[in-house]
């Protein structure tokens, strides 16, 4: 639980955004998230969810309203200077992949944001080791697994050590086992004290990592609480069409008193009352 | 007599030395719905689809058989009205201005009689529940509106199979519900599916049997339930939650018999673990 003392990492304050074709993709959002928290971002395409977090380092400014990334208004900073506070790792990594070897494309970013070359050296093989790359330095990133450019996407970001990471769907194309890791490495981040924000359309991926669920429907708020809350509203998400994880609707249909997020959480509140525990 | 068969299928990329697919043999029924995971699943849905031998280089030994025809024996638009394969991204496939364009331009090429062709239009676009939308620009179509017109305009082709390798990747849930509901009625109407499909909430309900790749090999082909339980020590699959529940209570709960796989049964099985013990 982070304290409400703790420094604000994101605040937007009745923030608007239209494209210039005019579709309004935020329509008055008013957030506030604090340094060290974990939040999961959900909704339909075209809710307006990877439209807001692009704010949040600057790749896209506000039409209204204000956006502030760490007491910093977006409007007043280059991308370079907001790419330290807050790094946005790409939906589909081959629209942030570009350099011929994974070591470069790694380097690419905080050579950029000014690193001095010892400590992107570091820098490298700390997230070469975070993001299970280790060996693969001198390889082409085309020639890498789609699972493989999704953590190099997400490495060369972390390299620049942005004190947010904002990750849109990074587990495509990723088969469970490395999903556990990739949940294991961003807990760990946020525990180093990053503050996370992550967009997916995976509830159950959410319900595994983040502390904060926040649902956007037509480029606003519509629900913002911890994953019990926000999985609770099944009406709510269904009008969104959002499901909660099989789990959360199995224990929901059975009628439990405890809403279950994880498997893990239903095995732990198993205490054999059932049929078929009778002799112990 | 299968509708497909696969015959001590052997495939080697160019430069590499090891086989990607090494020795697979089955056989897929008409009306069946094959599920595929593993390494090297979408290397088998190239060669079901006949993109190898004929698109991607490399050395393919064994052979593929569609609808009593081998793979290698007819060139590609023969083998278009007997396998239809869509894509991961829809972008891939629609690609005219309109909705109409795109889901006629497969029949174009294979010379189908216009008539036909419109007789065929109308039916592709119902089936994928599109119709009235011929004119509508495939960029103002929603992700499952898009993804359901590639199957629309594979379906036009009147391929034996269809075969889809992850068709909702790029989908949100609802457009991801749209597919599904999509394949569970073609299935009804008899049509022979593969798929790759890692989400077991949607996959488990639609396969009749699934097939596991190991190392390039078959290593376990058999219906859902019994594939859930063979496969519950690799980490790489993803279980439906009930399942997962199911396996981590079996040995403290004593549980036997039917495993669980659809929220359904997860209810009807699990739910009386988790009631107050009576008195």
């Amino acid at each position: 639980m982070v304290p409400s003392t703790s420094p604000l990492a994101i605040e937007a304050v009745d923030l608007r955004f239209a494209y210039p074709s005019g579709v309004e993709a935020l329509r008055g959002v008013n957030l506030t998230i604090r340094a060290g928290e974990f939040v999961g971002v959900i909704g339909q395409n075209g809710s307006g969810k990877t439209t807001l977090v692009k704010h949040f380092n600057g790749l896209l400014k506000p039409t209204r309203g204000v956006l502030k990334v760490l007491g910093v208004d977006t409007r007043t900073q280059g991308v370079a200077k907001l790419a330290k506070l807050a790094g946005y790792v790409f939906q589909n990594p081959d629209h942030q992949i570009f350099c011929n070897t994974v070591r470069e494309e790694i380097a690419f970013g905080p050579r950029n944001t000014g690193m001095p070359a010892s400590e992107i050296e570091s820098s490298l093989r700390h997230v070469m080791e975070l993001l299970d790359l280790q060996g693969l330095e001198e390889r082409h990133p085309f020639r890498l697994s789609r699972g493989e450019r999704q953590r190099l996407a997400i490495a060369s970001i972390l390299a620049m050590r942005p004190r947010i990471l904002i990750l849109d769907e990074p587990t495509g194309g990723q088969d469970r086992q490395q999903v556990s890791r990739l949940i294991a490495t961003l807990r760990q981040l946020n525990v180093e004290g990053h503050t996370i924000v992550l967009v997916t359309h995976d509830l159950e991926l959410l319900a595994e990592c983040a502390d904060r669920a926040l649902v956007m429907f037509q480029g606003k708020i519509l629900l913002d609480g911890t994953p019990h809350d926000v999985f609770r509203e099944v009406d709510t998400l269904r009008r969104t069409a959002l499901a909660p994880p099989q789990i959360t609707r199995w224990s929901l249909a059975v009628g439990l008193p405890r809403l279950f997020l994880t498997v893990a959480e239903a095995v732990g509140a198993y205490h054999g009352e059932g049929p078929g525990s009778g002799t112990q | 007599m299968p509708i497909l068969s696969v015959r001590d299928l052997t495939f080697t990329y160019p430069g590499l030395t090891e086989p990607t697919l090494a020795g697979v043999s089955f056989d897929v029924e008409r009306g069946e719905c094959l599920a595929i995971f593993g390494a090297a699943k979408s290397t088998l849905c190239l060669c079901l689809a006949g993109a190898i031998p004929h698109l991607i280089s490399g050395r393919m030994e064994g052979e593929v058989i569609v609808d009593g025809v081998s793979t290698r024996a007819v060139r590609l638009p023969e083998l278009a009205t007997k396998v239809g394969m869509v894509l991961q991204d829809p972008e891939n496939t629609l690609f005219n201005l309109t909705l109409e364009g795109d889901v006629v331009f497969g029949m174009e090429n294979l010379g189908t009689p216009r008539e036909e062709m419109t007789a065929r239009l109308e039916e592709a676009l119902a089936l994928v529940g599109l119709s009235g939308l011929h004119g509508r620009m495939s960029q103002e179509l929603s992700g499952g509106q898009k993804q359901r017109a590639s199957v629309a305009a594979v379906l036009a082709m009147r391929p034996s199979i269809l075969i889809l390798d992850e068709p909702t990747r790029e989908l949100d849930p609802l457009g991801t519900e749209e597919v599904f509901d999509l394949l569970a009625s073609l299935k009804e109407r008899g049509t022979t599916i593969v798929i790759v499909e890692n989400d077991p909430d949607h996959v488990a309900p639609l396969a009749d049997r699934m097939l596991l790749l190991r190392e390039g090999r078959l290593a376990v082909l058999v219906p859902p339930r019994e594939f859930y339980a063979a496969v519950r020590d690799d980490p790489k699959i993803r279980f439906p939650q009930v399942t997962d529940l199911y396996l981590a209570l079996q040995q403290r709960a004593g549980l036997e018999g039917q495993i669980p796989i659809t929220l359904e049964e997860g209810i009807a099985i699990l739910g009386p673990l988790y009631q107050p013990a009576r008195h």
